[in-house]
């Protein structure tokens, strides 16, 4: 037998020997580089269609230049170029610890191929996923300790002092001469220790294999910061465990409170979260969208027919053939920018609502942890939806460049050159900084600190009246 | 050693142990005979503090347990009906185990000795508890109370459930124990094993004291007697 020092070096041998915490530590550590690994692999997807995506609308616009020095005029004609063919890419940058946590990035659009065309045009195109991934959200590593972190201290942590009281051990502990309140909060503090340094291996391996980059010093804070939040929710669970220990309930019955707490936390309370939050601030739905759509297309449709005639009216020796290109895309153009005005109540309406649910999701998250832990974890990796939503801002934003750009243009009957492709407006997403970031988190990191400390406090306090038989 | 003096406790509107006087000096096996709820196991955890007297005093060794429980059981040892401990330790880790946490720091060799005179053969003494029966746990608990060289013990129905061979064996142990001073309360149902062990017997029903009888004056049947008598209505 090798010798140990002291009660912490027993406790720890005990935890070894007892093996569920062994395992309890190897499962989340694997889960979580698992779930970084998955995470890089879906970042890495995005990644390479974004590059894509970017290099075929650089090529495009690269051939289009080379065509109008050439003097080709569909290369030429304002409308054909911003109407027609040019895409301009407006793209989301990956956030330095978006492999930590997917969270919305799969569902809001991260990147649009805006035209000169109407918004509507490119707003609307987010793509079809897995309804069962949609329903289960997706394995990366802020599930991971969302979901899974709170089992794992369960695991640890449901029979500290109804385990001790069922074997004998308090009475024979007590008997021995201990101070039993010493004695329990020893064992609370090797079980904090051994959570404490688990999650924080695992977060550094996440990062590594990740590709999370800590060596920047953005980078660096954000993680320290996202790995506090998951520290500050696993003390959450700990206190717990330990309140529940106090109440001097038996191993089986802990285990179940513990569970029901995970259930109402973890599952119940952000499914009902959400649900008030769409159902309260209803969107429009994607009918009525298409609906307005359709009215507002035929209305255009109708008076570019009543133009068209005017036209061919005012041009007879044109009847029979096209009309002239610029006249076309002039026609083009109003009746997208009608279809716009039309649109523009209902995408209104559309964000106003987005924006409230997302203002009553900041309310409620404070009524559960896990809500709380997660609208953390996945704003410091920017997949809460702000930067989408910022995305998207300005990305209508850069659009009226974009198609102003063009519109004088063709109003003003002014051709493209070479020159003018150099000069098309470039978007440049403007990065919230880290302090902005943190600033955000502030009060629901505040938050989550007083109630696992408040909880964690106030379970010590009762360990000291802790029944021994 | 150990003294009980006026000693009470009620649950609520329950007694569960009446105004009990008795001591047990260094050396000496007191025997608490009686049925379930005659408050045998409620004078022990008066004795050890795990619980607090409505009236009266439990002392040990001059200690007010009441006021300095602490102090009290830095001279006692326990050992309950089930001794559990760690299963996944063995005989020998759960022993340095328990010696940490009172205080006492032995190496190997002492505590293989400790498990060897509470009568472990050392081929268990590094075999996972689990493995154990429970008479070898009951050793196990008995070399806590040896490493812990205390001067009292507190044996709550310690033979219950054993099979007569480690019952027996069990039963040497304490004579041993007591032969090196310790003073021991041990509450019982088995009445031959308290005519064998103990210097002396009482006899309780209903949180009150009956019947105390030095062991030497009393034949087995006597005792038997004797207790019937006093658990009927």
């Amino acid at each position: 037998m090798t010798a140990r020092h002291g009660m912490l070096g027993e406790e720890l041998h005990l935890l070894r020997r007892e093996g569920v915490a062994v395992w309890a530590v190897l499962a989340l550590v694997a889960l979580v580089v698992a779930a970084a690994l998955n995470g890089r692999a879906l970042m890495t997807v995005e990644a390479q269609a974004a590059v894509a995506a970017s290099a075929e609308a650089n090529e495009t616009r690269a051939a289009m230049a080379q065509q109008a020095g050439r003097g080709v005029a569909s290369a030429r004609e304002p409308g054909a170029a911003g109407y027609s063919v040019l895409a301009a890419p407006v793209m989301l940058p990956a956030a330095a610890l978006g492999p930590l946590a997917i969270g919305q990035t799969d569902l809001l659009p991260g990147r649009y191929l805006v035209t000169a065309r109407g918004v509507h045009n490119f707003l609307g195109n987010a793509g079809i996923d897995n309804p069962l991934r949609l329903a289960l959200g997706n394995f990366d590593v802020a599930f991971v300790i969302v979901w899974l972190l709170p089992l794992a201290v369960i695991a640890l942590t449901f029979n500290l002092v109804s385990g001790e009281r069922e074997r004998g051990v308090l009475a024979i502990a007590a008997a021995a001469g201990s101070d039993l309140s010493h004695f329990i909060a020893g064992k609370c503090r090797v079980r904090a220790l051994v959570l404490l340094v688990t999650i924080w291996v695992a977060l550094l391996l996440a990062a590594l294999v990740g590709g999370v980059p800590i060596a920047s010093g953005a980078g660096l804070a954000l993680w320290l910061v996202w790995a506090t939040t998951a520290t500050l929710y696993g003390a959450f669970w700990f206190a717990l465990a330990v309140w529940v220990n106090t109440r001097g309930l038996a191993s089986d019955l802990n285990a179940s409170v513990l569970t029901g707490a995970w259930l109402l936390f973890v599952v119940l309370a952000p499914a009902l979260t959400n649900l008030a939050a769409t159902t309260v601030f209803a969107a429009p739905s994607r009918v009525a969208l298409t609906t307005a759509l359709r009215e507002a297309t035929e209305a255009a449709d109708k008076r570019a027919a009543g133009e068209r005639d005017q036209y061919f009216f005012d041009h007879p020796d044109m009847r029979g053939q096209d009309m002239d290109m610029s006249a076309y895309y002039r026609s083009v153009a109003r009746s997208e920018r009608e279809i716009s005005d039309a649109m523009l109540p209902l995408l209104a309406e559309f964000d106003t609502q987005a924006r409230r649910q997302q203002q009553l999701v900041g309310r409620l998250q404070y009524l559960s942890p896990g809500t709380l832990s997660y609208q953390i974890l996945t704003s410091l990796a920017g997949s809460d939806g702000t930067r989408h939503r910022q995305l998207r801002a300005a990305a209508i934003e850069f659009h009226a460049q974009w198609r102003d750009f063009f519109d004088r243009r063709l109003l003003s009957g002014a051709p493209l050159d070479v020159g003018d492709y150099a000069r098309m407006p470039q978007f440049v997403f403007k990065e919230p900084g880290v302090v902005d970031v943190l600033r955000r988190n502030l009060a629901p990191l505040a938050a989550l600190l007083v109630i696992a400390v408040g909880l964690l406090a106030w379970a010590l306090r009762r360990l000291r009246r802790v029944s021994i038989i | 050693m150990l003294e009980a003096r006026q000693l009470s406790k009620n649950y609520g509107e329950v007694a569960a142990l009446k105004s009990l006087d008795l001591s047990v000096g260094p050396g000496e096996i007191y025997c608490l005979l009686g049925a379930n709820g005659a408050g045998k196991t409620t004078t022990i955890n008066l004795l050890l503090g795990f619980i607090t007297p409505t009236s009266g005093q439990a002392l040990v060794g001059e200690v007010d347990v009441a006021r300095d429980a602490a102090a009290a059981r830095r001279q006692l040892a326990y050992i309950p009906e089930t001794v559990m401990l760690y299963g996944a330790l063995s005989g020998l880790e759960n022993l340095e185990y328990f010696s940490e946490l009172s205080g006492q720091h032995h190496d190997d060799q002492a505590l293989r000795g400790f498990l060897t005179r509470a009568g472990l053969a050392p081929d268990a003494h590094t075999r996972q508890l689990k493995g154990y029966s429970k008479g070898m746990r009951q050793k196990v608990g008995v070399a806590i109370a040896l490493a812990k060289q205390a001067r009292a013990l507190l044996l709550d129905e310690p033979t219950s459930g054993l099979d007569p061979k480690a019952s027996n064996e069990f039963s040497h142990l304490i004579l041993d124990l007591a032969r090196h001073g310790a003073a021991i309360l041990m509450a019982t149902h088995d009445l031959f094993r308290a005519k064998e062990t103990g210097t002396r017997i009482g006899i309780m029903r209903e949180g009150v004291l009956l019947a105390e009888f030095a062991a030497a004056d009393v034949t087995h049947s006597e005792l038997e007697d004797a207790y019937l008598e006093h658990m009927e209505d």
